[in-house]
């Protein structure tokens, strides 16, 4: 096989989206030599198809609360360091609920979360409608956190990508990762591609619902699976919302395993003045089209909450595929079966808001050369036993973690 | 949790109609006749209030006859100005048919629906699936409906090609389509100095109309010339092949059409100039100016002939673009024909796209003309009525072979014309860097440019990385500007740049309609699970 | 008289002012006729009017009857809509027959 002339190579990031660009971006940080490859454009998958939401309080347990802060915080340093913009705002967002039972659920959850550092206020009446005018005046109430921030993924996954290759990482678009070559002992030793091979002692595999074919090819059985969402652009509505909107059934929508869930209103404006509506969540294989009985209930939803909506049309839609993890929390650290192959992936809806930690914690493992703060919560062999045929799983013996206390 | 569905609807109680036609031009008028005449039930929808496509555009202003959407009813009489190419020329033979045909819409064999916009398209299982029925979206009079049919003859017709220019946006200039459609249907002209520029025999209908005084007593607008950017041999090439194929009354037809309008065009005094470019168009919140310049072989303006010319009317035309993108919607494969117009459906020997029930006619299934698009709406309609049992194999093959010439011919014109007056590659030389090549976003070439250099070299990468693409207009005018500009940046052929992604709703939908529908004949919108499909 | 069968005129309200329209006239048409050639102002404050007169591009967007964003060349007129543009410029062009 012919050998892709380049410099040495450290760490080869497969996966050009904000978890591989945040991964090449705290690796060379580190220090270390990054090549990244991306088999279409950079932002081309799940990045560029979903909101830009950074969110604390949908998070389900203290263990993706506790990523979640770490993240949130790295994202606003990072807001601050990062050369080219990333329209990074925190305006907190809004969780409406629309009965006096959904405020009283909310409420006792703002409270937990609370308890964690999580600060809220409730808003109702007259309040609500001076803080948010555009609300439908009939709802129960909202519940106001302020530490919820937003940023625009492309941009940022891009600003990711540009500081690492100042730091000399290098970016190959338009290069497929097709396989991975196995030397003595198991040990990665190449990235297979359509053009050859990239020799590589590390590889870390971030290419969010796709990362499981790539891992099959060493044996390896990921349990991560695209759990598609659907969202509508309105057409241009200045000054329509102050925040980020998302109804309270929200969290439990983000947490459901379930083949298909109802619609759960988010609701984000974005630069061009026009309004992101999510969200749907539906397992459809990686189906990414939109399919009107969405575009019904979404709308539905939104006018519902936003009647000034009825002035405004619905521009277009489009499709991602969040990468789904059985228990709701990505898999980001080494392959114990596969020595040299790390993966950074299943974040489902999170991937934007946890990318920074999900950069760091594998930058720790590669280069500190062990588990660094928080990779206990996200090791990836807490999966063991899922066999397939006797081949390689991603760990031996251990079991899953225990989650710590229900949130 | 709350209400909402994102599953699959209900399954469906039956088909809506056997033949659903979308678009009421010249292909989808032909095609629900034959529809109706084969005895099936057929729906033919337009977003237009009036039926006729642009092709078959007709108003009376002395008569004071008008197309009321909400009459369902078409005066089919001759506008008083002359037939639908003006100036007292008398209806071509496409014409003549197509008005014929329009008489037939209000016998009510065809459910005729105006204003209506389809902005869905897919395919739906039914329990029988080798009787897959497709389902539509459909919005009009304020509400959405969700309609099926055993099959579905897109006619959507063409739009207009453009190569930007400085001032492109300003008020006053316009489409020559918008001009015709404007003389045409409301007697109006766009001003009182119009300059009508671009390539390709359609400026030629429109020059005429606007120089000649309409039938009201108007005085006619003065057109200051026809700026062609094709030089001399194109046309002379065009004229040869007509010639050729003189047997063909067609042909004849097409080549007495030049004829006329050019002789019209020599009686009002109107300069018609080849080899010519708009570089900008000036003026102050509206249009005052243009500045022209002559050109090289390849469509480069040549420095130090730049002339001005005062005018507050700006008719621009680079071709057309066939209007596919329900097809693409619905998964129809395609491919990229620059004879054809550009990216367009494949199809089968009787107009039947990859997707089993969807077919296309007219200039949806490639630009070739209005008497292609007659021949072929009957086609697809046959083939449809075949493919629901009611017309047989061998009257089906019958029917193809029969008119199968006519329409070869038709195409082998229609190719000649799509590449002796595609955009030249030196009318990039005119996009400069502050021209804007996404109206609706207004993006300038460049941040394009600049985008490209970075290693955004697709439509896709481009919407990715900065705004084009992503307004109302959902990349239909920069999505050609944008695939030429990429071609001439990277030095790889147009079809590389691929297409932008199509989701429904195709065009914007308002909310309150999507919002109240619980879907009246609820249609089950499934897809087979696939890779990334765009 | 306006409204009957010889004179089929209506009115419609274009930014509140009353212009006249008649059956099967689009929005646009009653704007150019009228010699409104701006019916919107950009994000970048430029003016935008009729463009491809068909539908696809949607430059010619107006506020009709409250809805935002609707084309006025693929809006049929009907007596007494209400019309929000950008402006309405200047006033009817020289000549009859609404040369515009």
């Amino acid at each position: 096989m012919s050998h892709l002339g380049a410099p040495q190579t450290d760490v080869v990031v497969v996966g050009g989206g904000i978890v591989g660009a945040a991964c090449a971006y705290f690796l060379t940080a580190s220090g270390l030599r990054v090549r990244l490859i991306e088999r279409d454009f950079p932002a081309s998958g799940t990045s560029r198809a979903c909101d830009g939401l950074l969110l604390h309080h949908d998070k389900g347990s203290a263990a993706e609360l506790a990523l979640a802060r770490a993240s949130n915080a790295l994202w606003e340093e990072l807001s601050r360091s990062l050369d080219a913009g990333i329209e990074y705002r925190r305006q907190g967002a809004l969780v409406l609920a629309e009965s006096a039972e959904a405020l009283a659920a909310a409420q006792v959850r703002a409270l937990e979360l609370d308890r964690e550092g999580v600060r809220s206020e409730t808003l109702a009446g007259g309040a609500l409608r001076e803080f948010e005018p555009a609300l439908a005046p009939d709802l129960a109430g909202a519940i106001y956190y302020p530490g919820e921030a937003q940023l625009d993924a492309r941009l940022a996954t891009r600003a990711l990508l540009e500081a690492a290759q100042r730091r000399g990482a290098t970016v190959d678009a338009g290069l497929a990762a097709t396989g991975l070559r196995l030397g003595a002992g198991g040990r990665v030793a190449a990235v297979v591609t359509a053009a050859g091979e990239i020799a590589a002692e590390a590889v870390v595999c971030a290419a969010g619902v796709w990362s499981a074919e790539l891992t099959r090819s060493v044996g390896v059985d990921l349990p991560v699976r695209p759990r598609k969402g659907e969202i509508l652009v309105t057409s241009r509505v200045p000054g329509l919302l102050r925040h980020p909107l998302l109804e309270s059934s929200y969290t439990a929508s983000v947490q459901s395993a379930a083949a298909a869930t109802g619609v759960a209103l988010v609701a984000e404006m974005t630069a061009g003045d026009t309004l992101l509506l999510g969200s749907t969540r539906q397992f459809a294989g990686f189906d990414r089209s939109v399919s009107t009985a969405a575009l019904h209930a979404i709308a539905a939803r939104a006018v519902r909450f936003l009647p000034a909506l009825a002035r405004a049309s619905v521009m277009r839609s489009y499709a991602g595929l969040r990468p789904w993890s059985p228990d709701h929390m990505p898999l980001v650290g080494p392959v114990a079966a596969v020595p040299g192959l790390f993966v950074a992936t299943g974040h489902e809806g999170a991937g934007i808001c946890l990318a920074p930690v999900t950069g760091q914690i594998i930058a720790g493992w590669i280069a500190g050369g062990r588990a660094p703060a928080l990779a206990e919560l996200v090791r990836p062999e807490r999966f063991a036993g899922e066999r397939t045929s006797g081949e390689a799983t991603l760990g031996e013996g251990t079991s899953p973690l225990p989650r710590k206390g229900r949130f | 949790m709350n209400a909402g569905v994102a599953g699959p609807l209900p399954a469906p109680q039956g088909p809506s109609t056997d033949v659903l036609v979308v678009g009421a031009g010249p292909a989808g008028l032909a095609a629900a006749v034959a529809a109706a005449d084969a005895g099936l039930r057929v729906m033919l929808l337009d977003e237009s209030p009036v039926a006729g496509g642009q092709y078959l555009a007709a108003y009376s202003a002395a008569a004071g006859e008008h197309l009321d959407s909400s009459h369902q009813h078409l005066s089919t009489s001759q506008p008083s100005g002359g037939s639908g190419n003006g100036a007292g020329l008398s209806p071509t033979r496409a014409e003549r048919f197509g008005h014929a045909l329009l008489g037939r819409l209000s016998a009510g064999a065809v459910d005729w629906r105006p204003g209506t916009l389809v902005w869905s398209l897919g395919a739906e299982a039914d329990p029988a699936p080798a009787c897959g029925l497709l389902s539509v979206a459909i919005y009009a009079h304020g509400a959405t409906e969700h309609l099926s049919a055993g099959a579905v003859i897109l006619a959507a017709g063409a739009r207009e090609g453009f190569v930007p220019f400085p001032g492109w946006t300003l008020p006053g200039v316009m489409s020559a389509g918008a001009a015709q459609l404007l003389a045409k249907r409301h007697g109006l002209k766009p001003g009182r100095r119009v300059l009508i520029a671009g390539s390709g025999p359609l400026l030629l209908p429109v020059a005429v109309r606007l120089a000649t005084p309409d039938g009201a007593g108007a005085p006619g607008t003065r057109v200051v010339g026809v700026l062609e950017a094709a030089h001399l041999p194109a046309w002379l090439r065009c004229g040869a092949s007509l010639l050729a194929g003189v047997a063909a009354a067609a042909d004849r037809d097409r080549l007495g059409e030049a004829v006329r309008y050019l002789a019209a065009l020599a009686r009002a005094r109107v300069p018609y100039r080849f080899g010519r470019a708009v570089t900008a168009a000036l003026g102050d919140g509206r249009l005052e100016a243009v500045t022209v310049a002559r050109t090289d072989a390849l469509g480069r303006p040549i420095p130090g002939t730049a002339e001005t010319i005062p005018a507050d009317a700006l008719c621009i035309g680079f071709g057309l673009v066939p209007n596919v993108e329900l097809a693409q919607l619905a998964g129809a494969a395609s491919l990229f024909d620059p004879a054809r117009g550009g990216w367009v459906p494949e199809t089968d020997a009787f107009l039947e796209t990859s997707v089993p029930g969807l077919f296309v006619a007219g200039e949806t299934a490639g630009v070739a003309g209005a008497e292609a698009a007659l021949s072929q709406g009957r086609l697809a309609a046959l083939a449809a009525a075949c493919r629901l049992g009611r017309v047989s194999q061998a009257d089906l093959q019958r029917e193809r072979d029969g008119s199968a010439r006519e329409r070869a011919a038709a195409l082998r014109f229609g190719a000649l014309i799509n590449t002796l007056f595609a955009p030249p590659s030196g009318c990039q030389a005119v996009i400069t860097d502050d021209t804007l090549v996404c109206r609706c976003e207004e993006v300038a070439a460049g941040e394009v440019r600049a985008a490209i250099a970075a290693g955004a070299v697709t439509l896709d990468a481009l919407k990715t990385r900065t705004r084009v693409g992503q307004g109302p207009c959902q990349g239909r005018t920069c999505g050609p500007i944008l695939a030429r500009l990429i071609a001439a940046e990277m030095g790889t052929a147009p079809e590389a740049a691929g297409r932008f992604g199509v989701r429904p709703p195709v065009k914007p939908v308002p909310f309150a309609a999507l919002a109240s529908t619980v879907p009246a004949s609820p249609a089950r919108d499934l897809r087979p699970a696939r890779e990334a499909g765009r | 008289m306006p409204g009957t069968p010889s004179d089929p005129t209506f009115a419609i309200y274009v930014d509140g002012q009353a212009i006249p329209a008649r059956p099967g006239q689009t929005l646009a048409a009653v704007l150019l006729a009228a010699g409104c050639q701006t019916f919107r102002y950009t994000r970048s404050g430029k003016p935008r009017g009729i463009f491809c007169g068909m539908g696809a591009c949607f430059d010619c967007l107006v506020t009709v009857d409250g809805l935002a964003d609707q084309r006025a060349c693929m809006t049929p007129a009907q007596p007494g809509m209400q019309v929000q543009t950008g402006t309405l410029a200047g006033g009817p062009p020289a000549g009859a027959g609404g040369g515009a």
